[in-house]
């Protein structure tokens, strides 16, 4: 472990302490990763929470998260002078400042009783605490000048406050800490504290993101899906954002190879805190995701998701892996910042190409166009790896037996309607369910569509839309027709 | 002196005979009309005074009463105007009252004597209890609708009082106008490349189901409702008297021949009330929308954008064809026997190319979809996606103009008389206990069907009701024996699993991940 240079302050202090002295530190209003990695660079966290607390490390006067705080020198204790920073108990709070989070921030402040309650009880509580400050209505929160690190440190015990999130299973890593993520550790901007559930040390495997739009085709989360399990199956760990879209098919995929019996792991870097359900239609996968793999995030527990920490958080996805899959991107999507991540990182980006005609594949299609390289399955993936030995039989073969393509066992997502039974097969002579096939093309069409495109009567068309429902070579979805993702 | 005449004021669309009292006496001279009247019933003492005036007759100063019986009842409208005039004449001594006896009066008076006609006037005739009823001309050929009742009409208070006391002849009430049959209806030969709209449409009119059109802007959604009435067959006679006499109540303009003969279409706009829809507000209980589309079609177009509140009132008559609205002074029933049609934008952005192609967030997409409640959505027998035809498609498709209306409207005609021979009115309204004695399942449509069930395609009303339009799509085809598998598959086709419906959305993968 390469933790920092033991002082004689930290003799007393064990590495748990340590932990929660960093997860205080990373809960303080306005701190942003820059400035922690540049105070933590410096100091173990419990001599940067004592300098915080002996007002000799300041928040950076302005908005700037990213403003590496300076060194303490000795006139900056003015800077600390509760009169200087605004009335004295107006702070946004601990822990879920940063803008309008007060929320759950006060939790650390008044929580000093009752650190770790769930965001309604700490909400209350909060309420409860700035009623004594001065009255104000939540709607005064924004323009309140954030209380002042020094106000905040000297209530505050982080030990004392962490307790009850390590309890319900919060871990926690400071860089150069135990447990750091290697990858990480030589990362350009790495976070300066992680949290996590579940276990992390899957982290150490081969990593692989599977990240991409959250409004995606029916063939976009089938492709992540198939991805995401046979991955999964090759011994990868797939990491991703647990979004909606494209990232929960990732992992969905990466945990249905779990119940094949595969050592598979998935990933999820979550831009909130990690025990803040985002969301909250996943919860059951962020359930799953931690009890199987992690949940990872760089904002403390109880932090909610803002808008401006995906963007960092596509950073962490990009920092972690080695090699990031786009599979469906919007030409303005936030996986374009994952790939962007990855490039400074020199991680390889590869994406699944799509149809030029589908929106949903606009940002993939130029990434493929600027040169990333094109992954059908997990197979390209695990080649682009130089993993040519752990394809999972799963992976269909190359080859020109395209029939051989269609696997049966293992369905993704999608192909629910056929699953079953003995599918009847479409005969060579049914020239009308041809016509309906052929007229269906790549994208899906409406029944109309079908019906102008065949020139067939609507109980022909039904005739032989049913019929090819019944064998699996169509899907409604939406009222819509398409061909079923290989 | 006490005068006493019959008239009737509007409730509803029915009418409700009235008793107007006057009695006339010595004392201060005062007017007084008791006997729950409204604002504009309260003011008609101005207007009698004025027209009273302005015909020569002489206003009595005297102290005057006016009742309105029975005083439980709220009246309303200017209707009262014509009989209080007359009583109040013959209380004064002006008129002998063997003059008014077995007459009754509804009609509104202008402050020049004038006589207007008032609304609901087809209700009001049916309603007064006597032989004869004197009307304002312009109300005429309305009350001729209803037989058996002698009409009488007059365009002035003056004129009325000459022709009371017998100076003077009756003005002729106007001839019936010939008949012209329905006016000209935008034709289904111009709909061009949407043979899934025109076969929708068709089902709809045949069989009285409610139609769910989902399309983007431009794709020919309004163009396809605006043909529903003119394929719907012309209103039977007792019909046409209902929806006249609805529209009469309404206050909406009756066609020359004041007998409404073609399938009514009403389309609000989306910022309707949910009064505006369901009918009451005020003492008079104007009829809504949905009453004004009897036995026609209400179009609803932008259907996501008309509030979910407004939406989730229709359900109740849509299912009963009637709908009772209560208030504390009163309740209306209402008929309401509708085709619903109704359109919307599959997506917020209205851009939608199939699943994932737009631009709109998921959060916006199922906000988007959630305005339509599931009871709603589950009440659209067919549900179909409107596309704007590609320009190859339409090159390389069938050319020339489709099926016109004529052509249409003889197949549903045809389809409709089968429906009457089983004795139900259209399909949609045939009872659940009755499917399977009116609308027998082959023995591969009941497999089909069974599958759809077990695969949570289908739901269990969602059954019922694929089995009523398969009934009717098998009528259009001429077929009144039992149901069959291409029915049951037309059926299934004209019932698109949209906005999650019936169970089949990607938001309810085997995963319960919620993707």
């Amino acid at each position: 472990m390469s933790g920092p240079r033991p002082r004689a302050i930290d003799r007393v202090v064990t590495a748990d302490d340590q932990g929660a002295y960093a997860a205080a530190l990373a809960g303080l209003p306005g701190m942003g990763p820059a400035t922690l990695r540049s105070i933590l660079s410096q100091f173990s966290p419990r001599q940067a929470w004592a300098e915080v607390c002996r007002g000799r490390i300041v928040r950076p006067a302005a908005k700037g998260e990213d403003r590496p705080a300076r060194p303490a020198r000795p006139g900056d204790s003015l800077h600390a002078d509760p009169g200087s920073a605004g009335s004295a108990f107006a702070g946004a709070g601990f822990a879920g400042a940063g803008g309008g989070g007060a929320g759950v921030g006060g939790a650390g402040v008044a929580g000093l009783g009752g650190g770790g309650l769930g965001a309604a009880q700490v909400g209350n509580e909060v309420s409860g605490w700035e009623g004594r400050a001065g009255g104000r209505g939540p709607g005064a929160e924004r323009s309140r000048p954030p209380r002042p690190w020094v106000q905040i440190s000297r209530q505050v015990d982080p030990c004392e406050w962490w307790a009850p999130h390590a309890r319900r299973g919060c871990r926690v890593t400071w860089w150069q800490g135990p447990d750091f993520p290697g990858r990480l550790v030589d990362d350009p901007s790495p976070p300066g504290v992680l949290f996590w559930r579940g276990s992390i040390e899957f982290l150490d495997r081969t990593c692989v993101a599977v990240v991409g739009t959250r409004n995606a085709t029916p063939e976009g989360r089938a492709s992540a899906y198939r991805l995401g399990q046979d991955l999964a199956a090759a011994g990868i760990c797939v990491v991703s954002g647990l979004a909606l879209g494209i990232d929960g098919a990732a992992h969905a995929g990466a945990l249905a190879a779990l119940a094949q019996g595969a050592p598979a792991t998935t990933v999820g870097v979550a831009a909130s805190g990690p025990d803040i359900v985002y969301p909250r239609r996943h919860a059951s996968l962020w359930a799953d995701v931690t009890r199987h793999g992690a949940v990872i995030s760089e904002n403390p527990p109880g932090r909610p998701a803002q808008a401006w920490r995906f963007p960092t958080r596509n950073r962490l996805i990009a920092g972690l892996v080695s090699l990031v899959v786009i599979v469906e991107s919007r030409l303005r999507g936030g996986s374009l910042h994952t790939a962007e991540a990855a490039l400074e990182r020199g991680v390889e980006v590869r994406v699944v190409p799509g149809s030029v005609h589908s929106p949903a594949s606009e940002g993939t299609n130029q990434l493929l166009y600027d040169g990333a390289g094109p992954v059908r399955d997990a197979r390209d993936v695990l080649d682009a790896l130089g993993m040519f030995q752990s394809v999972p039989p799963s992976c269909p073969p190359r080859g020109p037996g395209k029939e051989g393509r269609r696997v049966s066992g293992g369905a993704g997502p999608t192909a629910s309607g056929s699953a079953g039974g003995a599918v009847p097969a479409i005969p060579a002579d049914d020239l009308q369910c041809r016509r309906v096939l052929e007229a269906v093309g790549t994208t899906p069409v409406t029944t109309e569509q079908i019906l102008i495109r065949t020139g067939l009567d609507a109980a022909a068309a039904a005739r032989c839309l049913d019929r090819l429902v019944e064998a699996g070579r169509l899907d409604q979805r939406q009222g819509w027709w398409m061909r079923p993702p290989r | 002196m006490l005068a006493m005449v019959a008239s009737a004021t509007l409730v509803g669309v029915q009418g409700q005979a009235i008793s107007v009292e006057v009695h006339v006496s010595t004392g201060l001279p005062s007017f007084s009309i008791v006997g729950l009247p409204d604002a504009s019933c309260r003011e008609s003492r101005d207007r009698v005074r004025a027209a009273i005036l302005s015909s020569g007759l002489r206003w009595p100063q005297k102290r005057i009463t006016v009742n309105l019986a029975p005083t439980g009842v709220r009246k309303s409208g200017a209707g009262l105007d014509l009989p209080v005039a007359v009583a109040l004449l013959v209380a004064d001594e002006q008129l002998p009252a063997q003059s008014v006896e077995d007459l009754a009066f509804v009609g509104e008076l202008g402050l020049d004597g004038s006589l207007r006609a008032v609304p609901g006037t087809l209700a009001l005739v049916h309603a007064v209890g006597a032989r004869a009823i004197v009307l304002p001309p312009a109300a005429a050929r309305e009350a001729a609708l209803v037989p058996g009742l002698a009409l009488r009409s007059a365009a002035t208070l003056g004129e009325l009082e000459l022709c009371l006391r017998g100076r003077r002849q009756w003005c002729l009430p106007p001839p019936p106008p010939a008949d012209g049959g329905p006016g000209p209806m935008p034709d289904l030969a111009e709909v061009r490349g949407q043979p899934l709209g025109r076969l929708a449409v068709e089902v709809a009119a045949a069989g009285g189901h409610h139609l769910l059109m989902v399309g983007p802007p431009g794709s020919g959604k309004t163009m396809l409702a605006e043909r529903l009435p003119g394929v719907m067959p012309p209103l039977d006679p007792a019909a046409a008297l209902e929806v006249t006499r609805i529209h009469s109540a309404a206050g909406l303009p009756l066609p020359p021949g004041a007998l409404i003969r073609c399938p009514p279409f009403r389309a609000p706009h989306h910022s309707a009330s949910p009064v505006s829809l369901i009918g009451g507000g005020g003492p008079q209980m104007r009829p809504g929308e949905l009453s004004c589309a009897h036995h026609g079609v209400l179009f609803l177009d932008e259907l996501g954008e008309f509030p979910t509140a407004v939406l989730d009132t229709l359900r109740q008559p849509l299912e009963e064809g009637q709908v009772l609205v209560c208030r504390a002074r009163a309740s209306v029933l209402f008929p309401a026997r509708v085709v619903l049609v109704a359109a919307m934008n599959p997506c917020p952005c209205g851009a939608e190319r199939g699943p994932g192609s737009c631009r709109c967030r998921p959060s916006a997409l199922a906000r988007y979809a959630a305005r339509v409640s599931g009871p709603l959505l589950d009440r659209f027998d067919l549900r179909i996606l409107v596309q704007r035809p590609d320009v190859s498609d339409l090159l390389a498709g069938p050319g020339g103009p489709g099926e016109p209306t004529a052509v249409v409207a003889a197949r549903v005609t045809r389809a409709r008389a089968l429906a009457e021979q089983r004795g139900v009115a259209v399909n949609a309204a045939i009872a659940a206990a009755q499917l399977d004695a009116v609308a027998p399942l082959e023995a591969a449509a009941t497999r089909l069907l069974e599958t759809r069930l077990r695969q949570g395609q289908l739901s269990g009303r969602g059954l019922h009701r694929v089995r009523r339009v398969a009934r009717t799509v098998a009528d259009l085809s001429g077929w009144s024996g039992s149901v069959g598998l291409d029915h049951v598959r037309t059926a299934l086709v004209l019932r698109a699993p949209l906005f999650g419906a019936d169970g089949a959305s990607w938001e309810s993968d085997e995963h319960g991940y919620g993707l």
